[in-house]
């Protein structure tokens, strides 16, 4: 079998709209298409290992500017001081490397769209045949009056994780005796829908050790959120009377944030905490703005199957930065995306139409260092629209919480193993 | 390009893409060729049979005390086959 240079691009949905710019690949090796990975987390890494996988002759580059990565999920647990700092870094480089895959450190800082060429910070260029980004988020910083990126210096986000990690857990490892912890949560979308009500389980279980009559005050966007129940319950059981939570339906949404006071102000009221954290609204990350990846959601819109940009030919767009109907940005969702980018990929290499994508979320929460819940859900293509969910449900409350940590741990384990090391 | 530089799909046949497209979400919780971690069983030596059988029994359950009574609620008697069929094949790399 061949894959003619003709018919190579001839299928991709989304081409139609947009023209057919070139349709052979321009940068390929015996035959076979260079494929681009810009962006190296859960999504970038786990479509090039899987497409290695499916199709080990395919020539695939991961263009990434940090060669150290600092990972989201596990975070809390090390600002709520149960892991190490370093127990969150890799270096994605070593598995690629071994599976044959290039790593290429560099800033992207521009796209030639139509010779399908980046461009790198350094000056150099690299081509492709399909671009696959994982931009992951970013942050919009003009839309809480007085927390910009640099108050983030002083009252962290730590939603993407790395300083301010360390920053927000030295924070709370110096709060005083019965002080507040204050944490505030945007409206959806935002990466781990149940991140911000992990992160208060684990700090309270921490504080409930060192600092017992100390509270935590969490002031929502949302009116309600994800795993709410079993978060509920556990805070009751395992925390009584130390987290409070607060929606804006009662409390009004923020007017402003003072990072020198530690304020928050909203419609309705101001408090002022000891410890500030604020998680400020969210998009997809700065790369997917640079290469013209977004619409006006500040997201990106993609074919439901295909993962193809609605913007920009060739290029597919996986993960956190996706506007890609009911699933959730996880990084679990973010590693089945990959691997059913990778299959679309692969087949189209083969000139084999693409099946409608099954993508499943499932992902743990702790709700303290030795408890865990969870949210599964199933998500399916339909008639070409986006995902929606076929399936989704959360831990019942007689479930086994302790199993449930069993399995989130070892649900850890194949993450980080699929992502950084390899197949 | 030979299919010998895609050893894995050699033989793509649309039954068989759909039903790597179905099982393309076991991956995460069953390792990425199957193999399970721990606590997560592996789907790599999980006879067709056994395979329909436990699936469809978590659709009928009346409880979801288990991760997969929710998640087999995602899946139709046909995929369900569909899926057992492939992985029958050793098709997980």
């Amino acid at each position: 079998m061949r894959v003619s240079r003709r018919n190579f691009m001839k299928w991709a949905p989304g081409m139609a709209a947009i023209g057919v710019l070139r349709s052979g690949p321009l940068y390929a090796t015996r035959g076979i298409p260079r494929i681009v990975v810009a962006g190296g987390g859960f999504a970038g890494l786990n479509f090039a290992h899987a497409l290695k996988q499916l199709a080990p002759a395919a020539d695939i580059i991961v263009i990434e500017q940090n060669p150290r990565y600092v990972r989201c999920p596990g975070s809390n647990q090390v600002i709520a001081g149960f892991k190490p700092m370093e127990s969150l870094t890799h270096q994605p480089a070593l598995g690629l490397v071994r599976q044959g895959i290039r790593f290429l450190q560099g800033r992207i800082t521009g796209m030639d769209a139509d010779q399908r060429i980046l461009h790198l910070e350094d000056g150099s260029r690299v081509g492709f045949d399909r671009l696959i980004a994982a931009p992951g988020i970013d942050f919009f910083w003009d839309k809480i009056e007085g927390y910009g990126k640099s108050q983030s210096l002083k009252v962290p986000h730590a939603w993407q994780a790395g300083p301010q990690t360390q920053l927000l857990h030295d924070q709370l490892a110096a709060l005083p005796e019965g002080g507040l912890f204050m944490m505030t949560v945007p409206a959806n979308p935002y990466r781990c829908p149940p991140g911000p009500y992990e992160r208060a389980s684990l700090i309270a279980a921490r504080l409930q050790r060192v600092n017992p009559r100390a509270k935590i005050l969490i002031l929502d966007a949302k009116t309600k959120f994800s795993k709410e129940k079993g978060f509920k319950a556990a805070w009751t059981s395992l925390y009584p009377g130390m987290i409070e939570w607060i929606s804006f339906e009662t409390e009004g949404e923020i007017d402003h944030v003072d990072v020198e006071s530690r304020t928050v102000t909203t419609a309705f009221n101001r408090y002022r905490a000891d410890v500030l954290n604020v998680i400020p609204p969210q998009k997809a990350g700065k790369l997917a703005e640079t290469l013209g990846l977004t619409d006006e959601t500040g997201w990106c819109p993609v074919d439901p199957v295909t993962f193809t940009s609605l913007k920009i030919p060739h290029v597919h767009v996986i993960g956190d930065a996706t506007r890609y109907g009911a699933v959730p940005k996880s990084a679990f969702a973010a590693q089945t995306e990959a691997r059913a980018c990778a299959l679309v990929i692969a087949l189209s290499i083969l000139e084999t139409p693409p099946p409608e994508p099954r993508l499943i979320n499932h992902c743990y929460s702790l709700v303290s260092p030795e408890r865990a819940i969870s949210v599964t859900g199933v998500y399916g293509v339909k008639k070409g629209a986006l995902p929606e969910a076929l399936s989704v449900m959360e831990s019942s409350p007689e479930s086994d919480q302790h199993l449930e940590f069993a399995q989130a741990m070892d649900w850890y384990e194949l993450l980080i193993r699929s992502t950084f090391e390899a197949p | 390009m030979s299919l010998l530089c895609f050893p894995v799909l050699a033989g793509a046949s649309s039954d068989r893409e759909k039903a790597r497209a179905l099982t393309v979400g076991c991956l995460g919780c069953h390792g990425t060729s199957g193999e399970g971690q721990g606590t997560l069983p592996p789907l790599k030596t999980l006879d067709r049979e056994t395979f329909i059988q436990r699936f469809q029994a978590y659709t009928l359950e009346d409880k979801t005390g288990s991760v997969m009574h929710r998640i087999a609620r995602g899946y139709t008697a046909q995929e369900i086959r569909l899926m057992a069929d492939f992985l029958a094949t050793g098709s997980l790399p």
